[in-house]
């Protein structure tokens, strides 16, 4: 059995069935991403494990130990609020050894303990401080640090950078990452920014509507996402309507070529994914899809420049290409090839 | 933000204006009185009577002692109301329910309440019949015009202050800080005493002081429940002043009294300031 098991759980808030069938195994050690958006019940699903909020049907399963019934002080995890939810009473230090201090370890062991995760998270020379003190790097931290001075088996974390600036966020993301390989804690950690979760998590599990729609790492979800809410939710992506007729063959919508993908057998509306940054301008090599197109838009963006073009069936295409594309060379109005690898392509159905 | 001298002074100036006339003015009157005689001499002959007097002591300590009292009570019973109505009950129209219960008593005249005290009270009240039928005592006891009757009174007058100062305070702990608690592992019972109680003690420093100072103040509660004697400050004071017409010893009375309980107001907020600061 898996380190955590969760199987079949259900949730409802009076009519609304906010949890359906949700059924995940974690292994130990590893660093879990549930991304969706808000009121997807990725929240629910962990304040579910966390023991505040008490589920229809299923089982919670960790470390081999069923949950139900389980006190939230008698779980062997714990939880980083998104409001990091530090007592203010109390000190920095006092914050980080209330958990140590419930679990009635002996004085100097609780000094050591509360220094260790201080260390830990850098934030040592704050001990004296109290909360309203500290920025929200700062309060992120020893929240933090107060959730590991438990050494709990599975550390879950709601949305926890989600109050920091965009700097922050993303040298935070990483020292998270650093930090859960340090301790070969568990991480299970619920995001609706998908580039944080591609860029810390081992496996991300999407969500939608109460569902898991698809499991995978991040390059998998990345680049074979399970359907279409998956391919828009994870990154841009370019959805062109295609047909297939009675043979089989499957064109995009109102272009004679046939794609090199087999039609599914449902009869459902099938959408072709390309990502902008696949998309290429003047594609060379025998595996590819082409197409002309004309330029309607320009955005520069920093890293990257993007060609919004219309096809002449009428689909517009966002064409992304890393650097500068200078206005003169892809001037609005001029007719352009643009085509992209077939491997980079995936045909859904709707 | 910044405010302009004349803008600050608009705002600030009408309830100024008023303190200064119905407030400042009366109280440096009675200050004034306080140290005349009524040759219009000055003298601190009242203050002699009021501080050298064991009567006026007697007085004094019975007023601070019934207010104590009431505050205790108050706070005993007021915080698991206020925790129920802000934690406990999570559906929002029982919620408002609760608050209107709480706040219904100050719907009506104190004096009219005083009087419901009377028929509930009184030797053949209500309370009295039921504690015969029950067989809790043989003979009706007497608790009207005693401190119980006072203190049931007064808890009955200042208790919705009480609820209210809590209420307010636990309503705006973040459910999250309990939640913490319980996930480092604390037990319901710890997480009350180690995080919701400290952090309601502004709650409770501010329901405390408006309920001792209230019931310091309070005159027709100790007056209809106490048959009448002069028992405590409030009583006295009146006394002075609408019957023997002695408005200087009347002001010195209510100088020492206001002098005590800013002391002991003073006192009470330091040590609970500092209590918070551990």
């Amino acid at each position: 059995m898996a380190f955590i098991s969760i199987d079949n759980v259900n949730k409802h808030y009076g009519a609304v069935h906010v949890l359906k069938n949700i059924s995940l195994d974690i292994e130990e050690g590893e660093f879990v991403a549930l991304l969706g958006p808000s009121g997807c019940g990725k929240t629910t699903l962990l304040r579910s494990i966390a023991g505040f909020c008490d589920i229809d049907g299923g089982s919670i399963v960790i470390d081999g130990r069923e949950l139900h019934n389980v006190a939230p002080n008698k779980r062997p995890v714990n939880l980083v609020f998104q409001s990091y939810a530090l007592f203010p009473h109390l000190s920095v230090r006092e914050n980080v050894a209330f958990g140590p201090k419930r679990a009635g370890l002996p004085k100097a062991e609780i000094r050591s303990v509360v220094d260790d995760a201080l260390a830990t998270v850098g934030m040592s020379e704050f001990a004296g401080r109290q909360p309203g003190q500290l920025s929200g790097g700062q309060q992120q931290r020893v929240a933090l640090a107060r959730a590991i001075a438990n050494k709990p088996k599975v550390l879950l974390l709601d949305e926890p950078l989600a109050a920091l600036d965009l700097k922050l966020r993303k040298r935070m993301q990483i020292e998270l990452k650093q930090l859960q390989q340090k301790l070969g804690i568990t991480f299970l950690f619920v995001t609706h920014d998908q580039e944080e979760a591609l860029v810390m998590a081992d496996r991300i599990v999407v969500m939608d509507n109460g569902n898991v729609v698809q499991i995978g790492s991040g390059e998998e979800v990345y680049s074979r996402p399970a359907n279409k809410y998956v391919a828009d939710f994870i990154g841009d992506v370019n959805a062109i309507p295609c047909e297939a007729d009675a043979a089989g063959q499957v064109r995009i919508a109102g272009e004679s070529e046939p794609l090199p993908y087999a039609a599914p057998a449902t009869g459902a509306d099938l959408v072709l994914m390309v990502r902008p940054e696949d998309v290429v301008i003047d594609p060379a090599g025998p595996d590819c899809t082409r197409m002309q197109v004309t330029v309607e838009h320009r955005v520069f963006a920093g890293s990257a420049t993007r060609l919004f073009v219309r096809s002449a069936g009428g689909h517009q295409i966002v064409v992304q290409i890393s650097g500068l594309v200078k206005a003169a060379d892809r001037p609005v109005g001029s007719v352009i090839n643009v085509g992209w690898a077939n491997e980079a392509g995936r045909l859904l159905a709707v | 933000m910044r405010y302009n001298t004349l803008s600050i002074l608009l705002l600030i100036g009408v309830p100024l204006a008023f303190m200064v006339a119905f407030f400042l003015t009366p109280l440096g009157i009675i200050l004034v009185d306080s140290f005349r005689n009524d040759q219009g001499d000055a003298t601190l002959a009242n203050y002699r009577t009021v501080l050298f007097d064991p009567y006026y002591w007697k007085i004094l300590f019975y007023t601070l002692y019934i207010a104590a009292v009431t505050c205790v009570f108050c706070l005993i019973m007021a915080f698991p109301l206020a925790y129920y109505m802000t934690i406990v009950e999570s559906n929002k129209m029982i919620r408002r329910v609760c608050f209107a219960l709480v706040l219904m008593p100050l719907f009506t005249s104190s004096i009219v309440r005083s009087f419901g005290w009377l028929v509930l009270l009184g030797r053949d009240g209500l309370v009295n019949q039921m504690l015969v039928q029950v067989g809790i005592t043989e003979k009706p006891i007497k608790i009207l015009s005693t401190q119980y009757s006072i203190i049931i009174g007064m808890i009955y007058l200042v208790l919705p202050f009480m609820v209210l100062s809590i209420a307010s305070v636990l309503q705006n702990i973040p459910q999250s800080l309990r939640e913490a608690a319980r996930d480092l592992g604390a037990t319901a019972w710890s997480t009350f005493v180690r995080v919701t109680l400290p952090l309601s003690i502004p709650g409770i420093v501010a329901g405390t002081l408006i309920v001792f100072t209230l019931s310091i103040s309070s005159y027709v509660t100790p007056k209809v429940m106490s048959g009448g004697r002069s028992v405590v400050s409030s009583m006295l004071i009146y006394d002075q002043y609408m019957f023997v017409f002695d408005k200087h010893l009347g002001g010195a009375i209510t100088i020492v009294l206001l002098l005590t309980v800013f002391a002991l107001i003073g006192a009470y907020t330091y040590i609970m300031e500092r209590g918070r600061r551990g």
